[in-house]
């Protein structure tokens, strides 16, 4: 089995000149093969799906005097759990999908977790990718990223539907982004890779004394395609 | 074959057609599908994905009128997508008749209205909205409006707009142009017909054009008259708050994007504009303006920015991170608005 490199770097591709392919010139195997890299470029890396989801709330920009936390609203760390469902469609051509969270937790002290599951709309069950990937992934937000177990098993009961795959997981500072005002949390950002193959029509976002800010979900494609 | 869009997508290896090759027949085939395929898929992908805490976006409209609630401005990524999938999670009260969500496009002049049945669980409702460009733009003004009927009250907690791939392209040649390209019959790639000038330029072309399809960035849209700035007299900054989203970039990226605001304003404020617009991908602090004594107004921020990796980092922020809305209204009172933010790039 042979696989199709794709280009990085479309800086380094030439498209060749109109001028070298007019009718009384040969085309050349070599102008061929520099328009195969163009395009391979345009799929792999343009070709996929990307959806940055914005959470809304109510004193968004606005709703109070400067720098008096704005006007009364819902306490997401106090709340309790929520779950959302971030509308997505992924294409057949997917072979990942990376989910990035922005959260803000109160204090390093809160018992938070957030947690990502891929359904079909309606809420059916995750479809579990036959070649190893997962249909859950949970997120324990201390720094390090370390999965909180006894957690997610006193929520969840350990569901049947769960896995854990926490090499998937990574944290790194430098997605740290501003945190305005008096707030004295910092919104962190989590790339959360789960393998999969199969039509998703929603990312599950669950989250228990968090405030999400905004969830980005991108398809990843194989670097290499099998040919 | 006729044009179609090959499924699964093989791609050529560039290997195959170096120089010293002998072109095959199966390779072309190859270079036409992914041409195909480039037009009617490439960045048919989501512009707007928003959501809402419980009970924010949540309305009750004695009578069945729509009221609008979001208004957001997309891309048009090229003539022929011109279908709109819109995808909702929402839920209305327990008992009643429900309600409807409706999406309407400036550019068409159409809409699509989305029925919302009765029940307080969280239900995702599906329509297409057909749209246009706005003449001579590249844009379309997209509006959420929600109606409920007497008695009941409807809530919409998730929303996704994305254009649908373009099929049924044409079973003969010429077929149906996409921005002025024309689509493959991957018939005339096959072993003995002639490999003309023609098509490798028009293959060419599409490849040089489609870099510039654009993708949305960042979308997102206010509700109603809820986020304003409510003042009299003095100057005033509204708390500021983080809007941000996480760009993938694409390797070799181009860097130019797009942002946009609308702004409201009633009271003909002295001034008025969204500060302290930043983003991590060079284009530094911007402030975007609304106009003062103007009712509503659009104003378009053309920024260049660096959308390409920096060492291992895979994602670039966008976004307002520290914005805040700043509003005078001198002797006057009166509110203003920051109604919708978007941005596209490339």
């Amino acid at each position: 089995m042979s696989s199709v490199p794709i280009a990085d770097d479309l800086r380094l591709l030439q498209l060749p000149s109109e001028e070298s392919l007019l009718v009384s010139r040969s085309v050349s195997a070599g102008t061929l093969a520099a328009i195969a890299d163009a395009q391979n470029h345009l799929v792999g890396w343009r070709g996929r799906r990307a959806a940055h989801n914005i959470f809304s709330y109510p004193d968004t920009l606005g709703g109070g005097a400067a720098g008096t936390g704005g006007a009364a609203f819902d306490d997401p760390y106090t709340k309790g759990a929520n779950t959302y469902y971030i509308p997505w469609r992924c294409s057949e051509k997917a072979e990942h999908l990376q989910v990035g969270i922005t959260y803000q937790s109160s204090t390093v002290a809160v018992d938070s977790l957030i947690s990502v599951r891929l359904e079909t709309v309606g809420g059916g069950p995750p479809i579990i990718d036959p070649i190893g990937g997962v249909g859950a992934a949970y997120v324990h937000s201390t720094e390090d990223g370390t999965l909180d177990t006894a957690h997610r098993a006193a929520t969840y009961g350990g569901a049947a539907v769960i896995t854990e795959y926490p090499a998937l997981f990574t944290s790194s500072g430098d997605r740290v982004v501003d945190v305005p005002g008096a707030a004295a949390t910092t919104p962190r950002c989590l790339n959360i890779a789960t393998a999969y193959r199969g039509l998703f029509l929603a990312v599950v976002i669950y989250s228990s004394k968090v405030r999400v800010l905004s969830v980005d979900v991108q398809e990843l494609w194989q670097e290499m395609i099998e040919q | 074959m006729a044009n179609t869009v090959p499924n699964p997508l093989v791609l050529c290896d560039p290997l195959q057609v170096s120089t010293g090759r002998t072109i095959r027949a199966q390779q072309l085939g190859r270079l036409a599908g992914v041409h195909n395929w480039m037009l009617a898929d490439l960045r048919a992908a989501p512009l707007v994905s928003q959501t809402w805490d419980a009970s924010i976006c949540r309305y009750e409209s004695a009578g069945g009128l729509y009221v609008r609630a979001c208004r957001w401005r997309v891309p048009v990524i090229s003539d022929a997508h011109t279908s709109m999938r819109v995808l909702i999670y929402a839920s209305s009260t327990p008992t009643g008749a429900g309600g409807s969500v409706r999406f309407y496009s400036s550019g068409a002049a159409l809409s699509v209205a989305v029925a919302v049945a009765a029940g307080s669980t969280p239900t995702a409702y599906s329509g297409i909205l057909t749209t246009a460009a706005i003449a001579a733009s590249d844009y379309d003004d997209i509006d959420m409006e929600i109606s409920a009927v007497t008695g009941s009250e409807v809530t919409v907690h998730q929303v996704l707009i994305q254009p649908e791939a373009v099929v049924g392209m044409g079973a003969n040649l010429p077929a149906s142009l996409i921005d002025g390209l024309e689509p493959m019959g991957i018939s005339s790639q096959g072993a003995d017909y002639p490999l003309s000038s023609a098509m490798v330029i028009r293959m060419r072309d599409a490849a040089e054009q489609l870099l510039t399809r654009p993708r949305s960035l960042f979308c997102w849209s206010g509700l109603g008259p809820s986020i304003v700035s409510y003042s009299t007299g003095a100057a005033e900054y509204m708390q500021s708050y983080l809007h941000a989203s996480h760009i993938p970039p694409n390797a070799g990226d181009l860097s130019e994007f797009t942002v946009w605001t609308w702004c409201q304003e009633q009271g003909a404020a002295t001034v008025a504009y969204l500060d302290r617009w930043r983003t991590d991908i060079g284009a530094g602090a911007a402030r975007v303006w609304a106009q003062p004594g103007a009712g509503q107004t659009s104003q378009r921020l053309d920024l260049t920015g660096n959308l390409q990796r920096v060492g291992e980092r895979d994602w670039r922020t966008l976004g307002a991170s520290n914005a805040s809305l700043y509003a005078a209204f001198g002797s006057r009172s009166g509110w203003a608005q920051v109604a919708s933010i978007s941005a596209w790039g490339r």
